[in-house]
């Protein structure tokens, strides 16, 4: 699992941190039952707080894709939708849209004011 | 000494100034194979010179049969130290061919001494005939592969492309494939090697069954963090922390693919005396670091490709600093 910290991103530190992590889940690099490395460690690995790292661990945790447990730390519990279904659910979005009359570009603003 | 010194240290991996290099270290794995080819070798005169007082010298049989098979052993991790970087090493596959030969040749001895005991037949001719012809099996399958654990496919330089402020941090872990069917191999043939646990006195069962407990919870899984600071190998489910290299050590780092037969044993590290340092879990993908000083670490580890990715940047971002 490949996590990089931009500080020129827009988006805060933990949820750059949540993000990879839910993509590492997603895609399989962490199955269920995988130990995450422990907040203190991590934070000190890519320079952050540890309370950054616990905040992204927590927003994992209320996603239900992720166990804190008091000795264990933190155990991947479920694993999130596959990136196959995303690709399903935007292909059906797309078609929806061009039913309902939408162009291309408005399609993308229509996704885009979403993020 | 500092610990980090002394988890490089437990790792085969001393500082510039705490050991020589790979040819001095190369030198001493030469004498230590010598050590190890003689002192079976004197032994086995004994034993075949008498082969009938085995049974008359029970009180050390067992022992020198064990310190014989360790020897042995010296053999075979010396060949797997050579044939590790080179294609068909003619002198590795020679190495290990011979040290499983003495280790078949000393347990067959201590089969035969307890089968004397248990007033069985002697069978001797069948006894040490097997396990020569296996170790010759053995020996010609290695030179038909062209050598044992070899790497291949050393990927060139790569790099993630970590902008200037940019951090990483990459984890990768590896589990053995043969873990539990290799050490319960060793329950079994282990004790058998202990005539006492064969009269029912269990109590010889227990160092091996520590040992087992060690190796399933300390040597049958990895996990490799790379990260600024440098690199570093938790063992087992305790992750035991046993490896730690520092970032201003490493020269370069590489993904390779470490070929069959790699996955032999469950743990490979070479000696200390060998100058570099192997963990090999199983066959497939490995990271590969080479040390400022010339020595080498490679490691099994899934996705070794991104590690050696992100090293390499960091490498190329440190040296940038001190620039």
């Amino acid at each position: 699992m490949l996590i990089r910290i931009d500080p020129g991103d827009p988006r805060p530190l933990y949820e750059q941190i949540e993000l990879q992590v839910r993509a590492a889940i997603g895609d399989g690099a962490l199955p269920p039952g995988e130990r995450l490395p422990p907040a203190r460690e991590l934070a000190e690995d890519i320079g952050v707080n540890v309370h950054t790292v616990l905040r992204a661990y927590g927003a994992l945790r209320d996603a239900g894709l992720i166990e804190l447990r008091p000795r264990r730390g933190a155990v991947v519990t479920s694993a999130s939708p596959p990136r196959q279904q995303l690709a399903a659910l935007a292909r059906g979005l797309v078609q929806q849209a061009r039913e309902h009359g939408l162009s291309p570009a408005e399609i993308v603003d229509l996704i885009a004011g979403e993020l | 000494m500092s610990e980090e010194a002394v988890n490089d240290d437990a790792a085969g991996i001393t500082g510039p100034s705490g050991s020589p290099g790979l040819a001095g270290g190369a030198d001493r794995g030469w004498v230590v194979a010598l050590v190890c080819a003689l002192l079976p070798a004197a032994l086995l005169v004994t034993v075949v010179a008498v082969p009938a007082a085995w049974s008359r010298v029970p009180a050390s049989a067992g022992e020198t049969g064990v310190i014989v098979a360790a020897l042995g052993a010296g053999l075979v991790w010396r060949g797997w130290d050579l044939a590790r970087d080179r294609p068909a090493p003619s002198k590795a596959v020679g190495l290990i061919s011979a040290g499983l030969l003495v280790m078949a040749f000393s347990a067959a001895a201590m089969i035969r001494e307890t089968v004397a005991n248990h007033g069985g037949a002697g069978g001797d001719a069948g006894v040490f005939a097997g396990p020569v012809l296996l170790a010759a099996f053995a020996g010609y399958l290695l030179r038909r592969c062209g050598g044992l654990g070899a790497v291949v496919d050393g990927s060139p330089r790569s790099s993630l492309g970590l902008r200037a402020g940019e951090r990483a941090v990459w984890t990768g872990r590896a589990h053995s494939r043969w873990p539990f069917s290799t050490w319960i191999l060793v329950a079994i043939v282990v004790p058998s090697a202990f005539p006492d646990v064969l009269h029912g006195d269990l109590t010889g069962l227990l160092p091996v069954g520590v040992m087992i407990v060690v190796c399933l919870l300390g040597f049958t899984s990895v996990r490799v963090t790379v990260a600024a600071r440098g690199v570093t190998v938790g063992y087992g489910v305790l992750r035991l922390r046993l490896t730690r290299i520092r970032l201003r050590r490493i020269a370069s780092a590489e993904a390779v693919e470490q070929e069959k037969f790699g996955f032999a044993f469950p743990f490979a590290a070479s000696l200390l005396v060998f100058g570099s340092v192997s963990v090999v879990l199983r066959s497939g993908p490995a990271l590969r670091l080479t040390l400022r000083d010339g020595k080498t670490f490679l490691i099994t580890v899934d996705d070794a490709a991104t590690g050696a990715a992100l090293l390499n940047d960091l490498i190329a971002g440190a040296a940038m600093t001190v620039a």
